[in-house]
């Protein structure tokens, strides 16, 4: 048994951290983020090997960081520094 | 008896402000105006916003609450009528599968208080699984079935629906559908009216279902049942509305407005009841025109019922048997059935419409954990809530979806069947509350090889973000004792529980592998 | 751009009539919003409604709510009039189409009167994750292509406004919505005062200076759209759909450093590639294959290596190129 615990990003005391923005000339268009299918990401103007590049929809994104875990080469920033969010309890 | 907008409206005599309300707003007032003690309900899209907007009204009035499922809040329901008091139970059409168990012996039993029933039928499956039909179940329990065609009969056939369950010792269900859930227009809306408690009435031949008092119960049921039936015969909720004779429509709830769009002159008669049906006015009504057409969302319930009259009567040949109705739909049905002209065909701009379904929101919890659970290479069974949504791309991480707490027992059933992968259940806090709980026990009782991924998101989220007892608060705000999962899960004998963030990828991947 | 439905002169008094529906002044006045879960559709609906309702008009408001919230597509019909029936609006049969966003616009574009409809549309682009699932080289936006010229010529009377651009440069990005009613209130016959109280209750207090100048702007947009010529305007050529490009992909596995962990065959968008039976990965199914690179990135061993061949890469820019617009 599994507990995974992690407020609903609806809930009323909503956890927001800094929006993640993208180093568009480390991007490789990998699109790894893409599998989350988050709605903050979409295709941005260039490409790499004639696959897009992405770019982080800043007024939609809460600052989750799941696509900078899952970039291959690390090039998902926080446009501000990170603080701890813990679990609310 | 022509329909006119007054007319909607005369059936209020106290009325003292019009206000713009939902069909869902309107049922809560209706609601309150009855004097309703005690309301409970488990949310469920359209039907949410009943109970949310009863919990609107003072404290002092009623008691409003989130019950952990549909058959406890029936439950809670029926024990205040048992107690002499006005109750509601309020859900969606799947909800009464849940409660169906309770509903069907207290349809035997019948009421002290007076007990009403508002189920919304998703007719289109906006939101839901499936859309069945709840007059069925009605006719099935042999219980009444109400049908509002708009807000403002919304109210007033709540109102009535209670005096009605007093009068002829029964639950009422009072049906609406999606459509009028989520319909505002004007309502006129009047005071409350206190109905002092009657009273435990100490009788166990009503209150017990014990073989001898069921059977003499059932006779009481099919009783009842023709004397609604009479009581329909006359009532003002069935309206004749005379025109045209050359055809006429019988309706009933939502599909009213639509009918009265495209025929603004036919003969219509509108059923406030779906059931029972009063069989003299049928018959009336059906020999005063010369075709009679029967529109109805769904099923042929009252087709068929006009069949077994030995009625020639036309509905389903013309008008589909799925899907909710509109305007276009019941033009084009009568069309076909020659009695409108058909429209010139207008050349249209084809555009192919942009695929845009739901998502699961930036930042949601479940996406990491479906990531995880998709890297784990698992069979998965899923449940009922926002990460359902999982099951479409680019996540696609759960295998099935079938009912509120489905998934462990579908998951027990796969891997005693053998199934070669990895087994592992997911299921989110609400759905856990509401049937996961006797899966679980069941699974270690039976000592299935299953992975439980408890999608804790302390919220009911699907239906909008409601209360439940893992908040630890209730449907009004108050703080609440709140269930600790750990705990509750350990006591039923599992032993291996590990609680997790699901912002952390590497964690959620890493005990995903461990518990393979 | 003759405009029967519009009446620019304010008319008071206790019966408004829609001009529209002049008439045949029993038939309801058909106002339908569109646009994507959290862009406040459903505000713009409760504003004209309760405008409506204030002006004693019988008034029916049908929206879908559950699934919205999650980023779909939301729609709310508006009907008032003397005496509305069916809560939605037949097909065909909207005097107005109010949409939030291009695409959402053009999906319900079947609902206006050919004859008569107007289509205000803000040209903002919300492009939903389904759109950008295809991972092929030259890969287009699965997104509507058609230009604004194109639909305003379909339309009896269409305008794309930049809504949202222009209340970001308000300040406020959420008051495009409200930019929206500015241009929808010069269509329908309610005072600019009546439609500004309105607003005030419907959005939150310390907005309402910032929504008020949005719906000011909104008005005086349409208003100068108004007197521009059809012909000012030079109709925009489509955006050509890219051709897909011609690419081969190989896939170089080296079996001796593939560990069998399989983090490629369960991370791999496409889902073509499994362990053979001697547990080391292989391209089970190449036509699937988009060379992403993906599996090579995450491969903790560097066991595969990906050569994708692009033919025509000079189409690359130009697919680029196209796919942006």
């Amino acid at each position: 048994m599994i507990i995974s615990n992690r407020p609903c990003v609806l809930d009323p005391m909503k956890i927001k951290g800094p929006a993640l923005t993208i180093v568009n000339e480390n991007c490789n268009a990998c699109q790894s983020c893409m599998n989350l299918g988050c709605p903050a990401l979409t295709w941005g103007t260039d490409t790499f090997e004639g696959r897009h590049k992405v770019k982080i929809d800043a007024s939609l994104c809460i600052g989750c960081t799941l696509c900078a875990q899952v970039c291959t080469v690390d090039c998902i920033k926080p446009t501000s520094p990170l603080t701890s969010t813990p679990v609310t309890q | 008896m022509q329909a006119s907008p007054e007319a909607v409206g005369a059936s209020q005599q106290e009325a003292t402000d019009v206000r713009p309300l939902t069909g869902n707003e309107a049922i809560a007032r209706g609601a309150w105006e009855a004097g309703v003690r005690v309301a409970a309900a488990y949310p469920g899209t359209p039907s949410t916003e009943i109970m949310e907007s009863l919990a609107h009204y003072p404290a002092e009035d009623l008691h409003a609450q989130w019950s952990t499922n549909e058959k406890v809040a029936l439950d809670v329901a029926i024990g205040a009528s048992f107690a002499g008091s006005r109750a509601l139970a309020s859900m969606k059409h799947v909800g009464l599968n849940v409660a169906a168990d309770a509903f069907m012996s207290q349809a035997y039993i019948g009421v002290n208080g007076g007990l009403v029933i508002a189920i919304c039928d998703d007719p289109g499956i906006h939101s839901s699984q499936n859309e069945q039909d709840t007059r069925i179940f009605g006719q099935f329990a042999t219980v009444p079935v109400l049908e509002p065609s708009d807000a403002q009969e919304a109210l007033d056939l709540t109102k009535l629906a209670f005096d009605l369950s007093e009068q002829f010792d029964t639950m009422v269900i009072v049906r609406g559908t999606t459509r009028l859930s989520h319909t505002r227009s004007p309502v006129a809306i009047g005071p409350r009216r206190e109905h002092p408690s009657r009273g435990f009435n100490e009788s166990p031949a009503k209150n017990v279902m014990i073989p001898a008092h069921a059977r003499r119960r059932h006779t009481a049921v099919l009783e009842r049942e023709s004397k609604l039936k009479e009581y329909f015969e006359t009532s003002p909720i069935n309206r004749w509305e005379t025109g045209d004779a050359s055809f006429g429509v019988i309706t009933a709830g939502t599909c009213y407005p639509y009918v009265r769009e495209v025929l603004p002159n036919a003969s219509v008669l509108k059923l406030g009841a779906s059931w029972p049906l009063p069989e003299g006015l049928l018959r009336r009504y059906c020999e005063s025109v010369e075709r009679v057409f029967v529109v109805e969302e769904l099923e042929p319930v009252i087709e068929k019922e006009l069949r077994a009259l030995g009625i020639k009567a036309e509905g389903k040949q013309f008008f589909p048997r799925e899907g909710e109705f509109s305007p276009e739909i019941l033009r084009a049905g009568f069309e076909k059935a020659g009695v409108l002209e058909p429209r010139p065909k207008r050349e249209s701009w084809a555009i192919e419409p942009l695929v845009r379904p739901p998502v699961l929101c930036a930042g949601c919890p479940h996406t990491s954990s479906f990531m995880a659970v998709r890297a784990s290479g698992a069979r998965v069974a899923g449940d009922i809530g926002c990460y359902t949504l999982a099951c479409l791309d680019p996540l696609r991480g759960l295998d099935t979806t079938v009912s509120m707490g489905s998934s462990i027992g579908n998951a027990t059933g796969m891997a005693l069947a053998g199934e070669p992968k990895p087994v592992m259940a997911t299921i989110g806090d609400s759905t856990f509350l509401h049937a996961g709980i006797p899966s679980l026990i069941n699974a270690v009782y039976n000592q299935a090889n299953i992975t439980v991924l408890l999608l804790d998101n302390h919220i009911t989220a699907m239906t909008g973000g409601q209360e439940h007892p893992g908040t630890g608060k209730t449907l009004r705000g108050d703080p609440a004792p709140k269930v600790d999962y750990e705990a509750l899960v350990r006591a039923i004998g599992v032993t291996w529980v590990r609680t997790v963030d699901s912002y952390d990828l590497a964690a959620m991947y890493q005990i995903l592998r461990a518990c393979r | 751009m003759n405009a029967p439905t519009i009446s620019s002169k304010k008319q008071e008094g206790a019966q408004l009539q829609p001009t529209a529906a002049a008439a045949k002044a029993r038939e309801p006045m058909n106002v339908l919003i569109v646009g994507v879960g959290g862009q406040g559709v459903i505000m713009v609906s409760k504003a004209l409604a309760s405008l409506a309702q204030s002006k004693g008009f019988e008034v029916k408001q049908s929206e879908v709510h559950g699934m919205a919230k999650r980023g779909g597509s939301v729609f709310s019909h508006v009907r008032f009039g003397p005496q509305v029936w069916s809560p939605t609006i037949p097909k065909g049969e909207a005097d107005i189409l109010v949409a939030l966003e291009w695409a959402e616009g053009l999906r319900w574009l079947s609902y206006l009167k050919p004859d008569t409809g107007i289509f205000i549309c803000d040209t903002k682009r919300i492009v939903p994750p389904f759109a950008c699932l295809n991972r092929r080289p030259g890969a287009p936006l699965r997104y509507s292509r058609e230009t604004p010229a194109e639909v305003k010529a379909h339309v009896a009377e269409g305008y794309a406004i930049d809504a949202t651009d222009m209340a970001e440069k308000l300040g406020n990005e959420r008051a495009a919505n409200v930019v929206l009613i500015g241009a929808l209130s010069t269509a329908l016959a309610f005072s600019a005062d009546d439609w500004e109280k309105s607003l005030a209750e419907f959005v939150p207090k310390k907005t309402i200076a910032v929504n008020l100048e949005a719906f000011r702007l909104g008005r005086s947009w349409i208003e100068e759209a108004r007197t521009l010529t059809p012909e000012a305007e030079a109709p925009a050529a489509r955006t050509p759909v890219p051709a897909e490009m011609n690419y081969s992909v190989r896939l170089e596995i080296t079996p001796d450093w593939c560990k069998s962990c399989d983090i490629c065959v369960k991370l791999c968008p496409e889902r073509c590639l499994r362990l053979n039976e001697e547990r080391v990965v292989e391209l089970a199914q190449p036509e699937k294959c988009t060379g992403c690179r993906l599996c090579e990135l995450l491969c903790p061993d560097f066991a595969i290596r990906v050569h994708l061949d692009i033919v025509n890469v000079q189409g690359i820019a130009a697919a680029a190129a196209g796919s942006r617009a």
